[in-house]
């Protein structure tokens, strides 16, 4: 699992590329606190590279959410591959979180 | 030539089951089994493997174990999971509620939701101390 942070216009855009699964979700999960801590309230998170996702790495994106809406920030997500959005799907998550195909749409997405 | 059964028994834990995962992940794409089969064996193996990891034994011991067979078949993949741990049948799981919003949503308890949405058919037996489970993916040609 690879995680790539970058900033643009106050968002921060966080890909992660390979698998979020039980093993490597603790991982993510201190990289997205550590942006949370130092006081980001927009999270792009880019899925376009990520190949598998479990239960485990949903937790992960809920917890995550959650921070985010209690901050008053705002989350979105783009990008998501065939199994992943099965998976999104299944566990009602696609209605949970803002989900764009591309990432230029979604930073339109915090503009507003 | 192929091999068509896979099958090693590892301990409860998680370094136990990344390797598994690997393993797994490797056979699946030496007998050209890719994509959707592929991501719904896999997940079905982490899922089930983490609750026995999470909840089957009450003590951690290196005697814990967990044997995991999957097996290519001309039209189907058949994962079975076996424990010795406590009696457990995810069939009998209450599925969560996943029309919530960000709210209303708990955290966890979508494994085994996952698991049986993603796959064709789920066995459970208990017999001789074991939980059996039996996990189908069809394959499509």
């Amino acid at each position: 699992m690879e995680i790539t942070q970058q900033q643009s216009d106050g968002i921060a855009i966080i890909a992660l590329d390979g698998r979020l699964d039980a093993v490597t979700s603790a991982d993510a999960e201190r990289e997205f606190n550590s942006v949370l801590d130092s006081g980001r309230e927009k999270l792009l998170i880019d899925l376009s590279h990520l190949e598998y996702i479990s239960s485990a790495g949903l937790r992960i994106l809920l917890v995550v959410a959650k921070r985010v809406q209690q901050k008053g920030g705002k989350i979105a997500l783009n990008g998501l591959t065939t199994g992943v959005r099965e998976v999104f799907e299944i566990s009602g998550f696609s209605a949970i979180f803002k989900i764009f195909d591309r990432r230029d749409d979604a930073l339109e997405f915090f503009k507003g | 030539m192929n091999r068509k059964t896979f099958t090693a028994t590892i301990k409860t834990d998680f370094t136990a089951l990344e390797d598994i995962g690997t393993a797994v992940r490797e056979f699946l794409t030496a007998a050209q089994v890719g994509g959707e089969a592929a991501y719904k064996i896999e997940l079905a193996l982490e899922e089930m493997v983490t609750n026995v990891i999470k909840y089957g034994y009450d003590v951690p011991d290196d005697a814990n174990s967990v044997t995991v067979t999957v097996s290519l078949l001309p039209d189907r993949i058949v994962l079975a999971i076996a424990d010795t741990g406590h009696e457990f049948n995810p069939l009998l799981a209450a599925p969560p509620d996943t029309a919530g919003g960000l709210d209303e949503r708990p955290i966890g308890g979508v494994g085994i939701h996952l698991t049986r949405k993603m796959t064709d058919a789920m066995t459970y037996s208990r017999h001789n101390g074991r939980n059996l489970l039996s996990i189908t993916v069809k394959l499509t040609p």
